[in-house]
């Protein structure tokens, strides 16, 4: 029998046609004319004219193929780094616990520049380990250039890279260990059984690499870097004003090389994505005797390994002097209570933005997981992937097309440009994030099959009613999932922040700490705020974890949502 | 006895093409039970999605004592309806789940606490009120689903698969409770089945659907007994179907000719017409003898040879081939008794009573057959 209901209704097809306003007003149209004008001159007649410096200035050929080579060596060396933690784990059937599982997704709710003023903090010359390794060279990654970038890129990303690994291959983990206790041997078993498997996994783990690599901005710019693209485009953005053709180019030119990235990743990523939804939760298999202690170990390790590379940004949040001692001279709070009674504003801004974001991620996903679901099959897939591969829009380029698009827009009622509000900000962040909020959605509404709404409506009760009793109690854990990563992907998308903040006084979190550690007095209270903010992600995680064992349906969610193509069901 | 009595007249449905339902009429009595039943996909569900309310049909119309109800809101219909899945809300406890539709119709929260209680304490349930449906088993889950759907006290029971999810044992437990409790309460009751076995051993009436529409409809005994058309006699469990040619030999007389059984005559009071033809037969309406019994000639005698056997406890099934073709024997087993070795010649014989004749090239929604 086919699918219960398929069709839309008078309501929903009004729903669609605000879900198609929405996508053409905020994506399609601000993208559509970036990219024209990248192509266009003045009249509006094609000229190559902006190509043409573009390719003129050695600059930006060199911009672009640094940028191609940060991202791509940031993502191979985050992979080189988590496969043999992978076959490790998998060689000894070590499934996460559920809650490395979700850190492991934290790298897509911090900002990667915390982590480079951490280490910049602890390996500079005046860092505590830069002090011991001075002997041996400096180990500052803002003295490496852009080899210091992709390193710095590659440890942000490897617990992501290494999750969706285990993710993709854990599966068969239990079958890997039996065939070799029947003779196969596991050098045979990886190459022929981890590697295929886990292609997929290791395929999504780089693309996202690759593309938040070659989106960021606060990375570079806290490195000191300037010869990448996203850099240039925001330097012209900011010398040249929003309707400069060679932002526009620069924009388009990443807006490219992140959709052939994702199209190579998708390839990849449609042979395997089954494997994902049969993972265990990893809460089945308890471990006992020298598995225990190879999984203690490789967890605490990595666990004290990032505990080491934020000791920087902890040691920094809660010192008063600290320069070529290898701890601080003297300790302080006052960080923490300067950044807690200075920085209210951006707290009340992130809430607001991202929280703003969030609630129209909830209803756009809710809306377009319901069109996708009620869709025919043979659009089912093209639509799931088609909306995953939002994902490839860069934060910078989005927010160029913002500035270019909206400029000399009038808000209504208040009369001010459009551009000198923080509007524009919530609507790109909801661009940002609305594939997974797709992805928590369906995941909500499959908690929600058709025949429970048939059992109320046929026992007689209010729409009102059935609503407020039985929809929403069932799709609230999705719901909320669906809000929380929202909030928190737009909370560090600094990118598309640093471009359409229109002052210094409406900067999110992540901007003011940003802001902060650009100054030689602000490091304290910049490192108090994203310790802060870390801890403020952490909490969150850990109530998710409590909020998905408490649910009666804890399969795998967060997965389930995190991957693309994944099945929900 | 709640006196409603249902009928369907043309109804026809689709998602598109091809149609789900066509042409679908019946006529339910008040209090009776009614199965539907009929293979996977066949549109028994549809059907009942129909007179629910819960999908509009194409053309036709349903009317509950006579109304047409096709425009009545499904929430006015007064319907309970049990589903496959059960569908028990999983945040509700079990008082929760079978209070949520009395609670919505202004009834005093005594009332409402009465009526569940009652419904409970009925379908022995009440210990479990304040449990989580997660935390019962699939017998007591199908238990409250009953209660939920019963609590509204309803003008018609709907029951889609509901034992499709319950081990054997539980199954027949809980159809001899359906059959009770629906007859103590004579609410007219409509039960979709793929299980031919639940639909003959509760139901008054069933009808048989297959591709849409409805091939046949009778009491249990007389739809188990005289199959109209191949596709029912398939699905009431007729294994042997035997390609031939039937001619009239006399008035009442005819001759079944097969090149795997050679000639077959027996008496028939209805004259199918002649030409190809099927002959059926059920696998335990055949017995098998050593090759050189007594031929009894009540009986009709084919000569084969044992290919495999399958001792299956109460009964030994055989494939026995004839010429090119193998029918499949049931005997009953007998204590220390073997099987019949593989490769013995045989003799079957049958009853001709028990052997029904369709027309070879029946199409599907042709029916007759002749005994």
């Amino acid at each position: 029998m086919k699918p219960r209901g398929q069709g839309f209704t008078g309501k929903s097809r009004l729903m669609l046609a605000l879900l198609a306003v929405y996508l053409l007003v905020f994506f399609v149209a601000p993208v559509g004319k970036m990219f024209f004008s990248g192509v266009t001159n003045e009249e509006g007649e094609l000229a190559s004219g902006a190509l043409a410096i573009f390719l003129d200035n050695p600059l930006y050929i060199e911009s672009l193929l640094n940028s191609v080579a940060v991202a791509l060596g940031a993502s191979v060396l985050a992979a080189l780094a988590a496969l043999p933690v992978a076959i490790t784990l998998w060689r000894f059937r070590l499934q996460p616990p559920l809650i490395v599982e979700l850190f492991g997704f934290l790298p897509l709710f911090v900002p990667p520049f915390m982590l480079s003023l951490s280490l910049q903090s602890l390996l500079g010359r005046g860092g505590a380990l830069g002090m011991l390794t001075q002997p041996f060279g400096d180990l500052d990654p803002s003295l490496w250039g852009l080899s210091g970038m992709m390193v710095v890129e590659a440890i942000h990303y490897f617990p992501l890279v290494l999750m969706t690994l285990v993710l993709s291959t854990t599966a068969f983990s239990r079958q890997a260990e039996e065939a070799a206790r029947l003779g196969n041997s596991w050098p045979r078993l990886i190459t022929r059984v981890f590697l295929p498997l886990g292609l997929p996994g290791l395929a999504f783990g780089m693309a996202i690499t690759f593309l938040k690599c070659l989106d960021d901005l606060a990375t570079p710019l806290s490195l000191g870097i300037t010869n990448l693209l996203a850099p240039q485009a925001y330097f012209r953005v900011s010398t040249y004003g929003a309707q400069d053709p060679l932002s526009s180019l620069m924009a388009v030119a990443m807006i490219a090389i992140s959709v052939l990235v994702w199209l190579f990743s998708a390839g990849f990523l449609q042979h395997g994505v089954s494997h994902w939804a049969a993972a265990p939760t990893g809460r089945t298999d308890v471990l006992t005797g020298h598995r225990r202690r190879i999984g203690m170990f490789c967890f605490a390790g990595i666990a004290a390994f990032y505990l080491l590379c934020y000791s920087g940004m902890i040691l920094t949040s809660a010192a008063r002097i600290w320069s070529h001692t290898l701890l601080p001279e003297s300790w302080v709070l006052s960080h923490y209570s300067s950044a807690l009674k200075n920085e209210t504003g951006s707290f009340i801004n992130t809430l607001i933005y991202c929280g703003f974001a969030a609630v129209i991620d909830v209803l756009i996903g809710l809306v377009m997981a319901y069109a996708i679901e009620r869709s025919p099959a043979r659009w089912k897939k093209p639509l799931t992937w088609g909306a995953a591969s939002l994902l490839s829009v860069p934060g910078v380029a989005l927010a160029i097309a913002y500035l270019q698009f909206f400029q000399g827009m009038q808000l209504p009622i208040l009369g001010k440009p459009l551009d000198a509000t923080w509007f524009l900000l919530p609507m790109a962040f909801s661009i940002r994030g609305l594939p997974f909020a797709i992805r928590a959605c369906s995941f909500a509404l499959q908690n929600l099959p058709a025949s429970y709404v048939e059992a109320a409506n046929l026992s007689g009760a209010s729409r009102l009613s059935i609503v407020l009793r039985v929809i929403l109690p069932m799709m609230a854990f999705g719901l909320l999932m669906a809000f929380l990563i929202c909030f928190g992907i737009a909370a560090v998308d600094l990118s598309s922040a640093m471009l359409l903040v229109p002052s210094e006084t409406d900067a999110p979190v992540s901007y003011s700490i940003y802001l902060h550690m650009q100054t030689s007095t602000g490091r304290g209270t910049g490192s108090a705020l994203a310790i802060l903010t870390i801890g403020v992600v952490a909490l969150a995680m850990t109530a998710l974890v409590l909020l998905i064992r408490r649910n009666w349906n804890p399969a795998s969610s967060l997965r389930r949502i995190m991957l693309p193509g994944n099945p929900t069901k | 006895m709640n006196n409603v009595r249902i009928e369907a007249d043309n109804i026809a449905f689709s998602y598109g093409e091809p149609r789900v339902l066509r042409n679908i009429s019946l006529s339910i009595e008040a209090g009776e039970l009614f199965a539907v039943v009929g293979p996977s996909g066949s549109g028994k569900t549809t059907l009942l999605r129909v007179i629910a309310g819960l999908e509009q049909p194409s053309t036709g119309t349903i009317r509950i004592n006579g109304t047409n109800v096709n425009d009545i809101p499904l929430t006015q219909r007064n319907i309970g309806m049990v589903f496959q899945n059960f569908s028990l809300w999983p945040h509700m406890t079990v008082f929760e789940n079978v209070a949520f539709g009395v609670s919505e119709h202004d009834l005093h929260g005594e009332t409402v606490k009465a009526r569940v209680d009652r419904i409970l304490d009925i379908l022995d349930i009440d210990e479990t009120r304040d449990a989580r449906p997660a935390h019962l088993s699939a017998g007591q889950q199908q238990r409250v689903a009953l209660a939920r759907a019963l609590v509204t006290e309803p003008r018609l029971l709907l029951l889609d698969d509901p034992f499709s999810n319950l081990e054997y044992e539980l199954r027949v437990q809980m159809r001899h409770d359906l059959r009770l409790l629906q007859r103590k309460l004579g609410i007219t009751t409509i039960l979709v089945t793929h299980d031919l076995e639940d639909a003959l051993c509760i139901a008054d009436r069933l009808a048989v659907v297959v591709h849409g529409t409805i091939r046949q409809i009778g009491n249990p005994t007389a739809l188990y007994d005289f199959p109209n058309s191949i596709e029912v006699a398939r699905f009431v469990g007729v294994e042997n179907f035997i390609p031939g040619t039937l001619r009239h030999i006399e008035s009442q007389l005819i001759e079944f000719f097969s090149p795997d059984i050679g000639m077959l005559r027996w008496p028939m009071r209805d004259r199918p017409p002649e030409g190809p033809a099927m002959l059926s037969i059920r696998p335990h309406a055949l017995h098998i003898c050593p090759i050189d019994s007594f031929r009894d000639g009540r009986y009709s005698w084919i000569e084969g040879s044992i290919v495999t056997s399958e001792f299956l406890g109460e009964v030994v099934r055989y494939q026995v081939a004839i010429g090119n073709t193998c029918l499949s024997v049931k005997q009953p087993h007998f204590l220390g008794s073997a099987a019949t070795p593989t490769g013995t010649p045989v003799l079957l014989g049958f009853d001709p009573s028990r052997a029904r004749i369709f027309p070879a090239l029946q199409e599907s929604g042709a029916s007759a057959s002749y005994d």
